[in-house]
């Protein structure tokens, strides 16, 4: 199984003398696992047209890979060197583009959450996009295993010229192997701010029994992956029918919406594979570009 | 601490200003709004009183409702501290959760339509300065939880009231949709009692950090609202 090496690398056992003498190892603690945390910061500025990197940190089990790109936009992938997210996991991302600059960003596969032995994973994304720049986000899926625990916060700040395309899809177990997220606990805050005040804000929550809350009608019908698009941009509201007109077909249950100076849309899916399938045609023709190439891959 | 009535303070009152604030009758137009009920009545989801209750326990435990009665709350100890810039966060937050653009008219237009109601047959100094410090938009769940406080209402008592109205509200607009006669209407609105009185004993120690909802796909149907062929509500 793919995920078997990653996830016993990452949950080490204490060394034996660490147990105490009259603990046996069936009443002993669970073993304190190695925390991951990461750390990526890049900034990219447009010089005569071309967005090139201006500044870029690096730190923990977090990289950031740039592939030559075929246009004038950068292309930023990050990497999870630890090969996924368990409890109590750390990672932050922080980019910014700076004036004019396009920045594409993507991971190369989807990010799994492992199961948690009670604390909570935070993934923390920060964008910045300033006057007439542009920023895609353009990630893979995160996948849920059985008893995950993620808080996510994705917090955009944009100049009040500035267009930032966001995209995410949630899968809740991996539906092709039989496999279900029973129970966990699932925290996903967006804000976005444009010009300094707040326009856009979402908070999605799943805690606790989470099949049994999938299966309600009023969450998720027993579809067990969904996504969510945001485009805030200047023409965001009078794209509103040519997002409708690109959905049509889709194998999901999908919606759009625009107010505000801004777009909105959502998918629902039985499994990730159907839910892939209509965000990629609906994002390669509303971007009017190929999905970053590490979506192929 | 001050009040956020202002130089005149609060009168202390009952439940009494509840009954015209939250009734049908009281003009913030909340008739004209189903919550994306109607697509749900359409899309098959709400067919009887049973999935019209579970719909909606759904909605109140999981969705808008827990949400906005955590809103009213922090609207509620923003008018009691006199933190108008509080205030203002609170709806700047309120009016920016709603998911599609029907549901930020829905709560947006109701709660401008309330504070302008109470404050001109209420009147209080803090009304003023709410509505001068408000953008036009002002969420619902925000309005009345702010002139609660300035009339001295109990925010225990208006929280209870407003979760329960606001269901009551999509019951009326359900016996528009679905085959669901007013009797069984009756009974889901009876039902449903328990439900907001047990939520509301759980909100007022909630957070913003706690705000969330899991009513995605009732939140997509709001979405899919909008180009429904046949509709009665704006919602």
């Amino acid at each position: 199984m793919a995920t078997t090496s990653a996830a016993s690398w990452r949950s080490e056992t204490a060394p034996e003398t660490a147990i105490p003498e009259r603990v046996t190892r069936e009443t002993a603690p669970p073993p304190r696992r190695q925390r991951s945390e990461g750390c990526v910061r890049l900034a990219a500025n447009a010089i005569e047209g071309l967005t090139r990197i201006s500044d870029v940190a690096e730190a923990g089990a977090l990289r950031v890979r740039m592939p030559r790109g075929d246009g004038p936009a950068l292309e930023g992938v990050f990497v999870n060197t630890a090969g996924g997210v368990a409890c109590g996991d750390h990672f932050t991302i922080a980019v910014t583009a700076q004036a004019g600059a396009h920045v594409v960003l993507a991971t190369p596969a989807a990010e799994k959450v492992y199961r948690s032995d009670g604390e909570t994973a935070h993934i923390d994304v920060r964008l910045t996009v300033a006057a007439g720049a542009r920023l895609d986000w353009l990630p893979q899926e995160t996948l849920l295993f059985d008893a995950a625990r993620l808080a996510r916060r994705f917090t955009v700040d944009l100049a009040p010229d500035a267009t930032v395309l966001a995209f995410e899809a949630l899968a809740f177990g991996r539906v092709a192997r039989g496999e279900e997220m029973l129970s966990g606990h699932l925290e996903d805050h967006w804000q976005v701010t444009r010009g300094g005040g707040l326009v856009y804000a979402d908070a999605l929550r799943l805690s606790g029994p989470i099949a049994d809350l999938l299966r309600r009608p009023a969450v998720a019908a027993g579809n067990r992956a969904l996504a969510t698009f945001l485009y805030v941009a200047p023409d965001a509201e009078a794209r509103l029918d040519e997002a409708r007109a690109l959905m049509e077909g889709a194998h999901s249950e999908c919606g759009a919406s625009a107010w505000n100076g801004l777009l909105a849309a959502r998918w629902l899916a039985p499994d990730i594979d159907t839910l892939r399938r209509d965000a990629v045609a609906f994002l390669t023709a509303f971007r009017g570009a190929p999905m970053p190439r590490v979506w192929a891959l | 601490m001050t009040d956020a009535g202002g130089a005149d303070g609060p009168a202390p009152q009952g439940a009494l200003a509840l009954f015209a604030w939250l009734s049908p009758g009281f003009p913030v137009g909340a008739y004209a709004y189903s919550h994306a009920l109607e697509w749900a009545a359409e899309a098959g989801d709400v067919t009887d009183e049973a999935s019209l209750k579970s719909w909606l326990a759904d909605l109140l435990l999981h969705g808008f409702g827990r949400a906005d009665g955590i809103l009213l709350c922090h609207a509620y100890a923003a008018g009691a501290a006199g933190d108008l810039a509080a205030l203002a966060a609170v709806n700047a937050r309120a009016v920016a959760l709603a998911p599609s653009a029907e549901l930020r008219l829905e709560t947006s237009q109701q709660g401008r339509s309330f504070l302008d109601a109470v404050k001109a047959a209420w009147p209080r100094p803090g009304l003023d300065a709410a509505a001068a410090a408000l953008p036009p938009d002002v969420a619902y769940p925000v309005a009345v939880g702010y002139a609660a406080v300035v009339h001295g209402v109990a925010q225990a008592t208006v929280l209870e009231a407003f979760l329960f109205s606001v269901m009551q509200t999509l019951v009326s607009a359900a016996l528009r949709l679905a085959p669901i006669g007013q009797t069984a209407g009756t009974r889901v609105v009876a039902g449903l009692m328990a439900p907001v009185q047990a939520l509301a004993v759980d909100i007022p120690g909630l957070t913003l950090d706690d705000l969330g909802t899991a009513t995605f796909r009732a939140d997509l149907g709001s979405m899919r609202h909008e180009t429904q062929y046949t509709r009665l509500f704006r919602s």
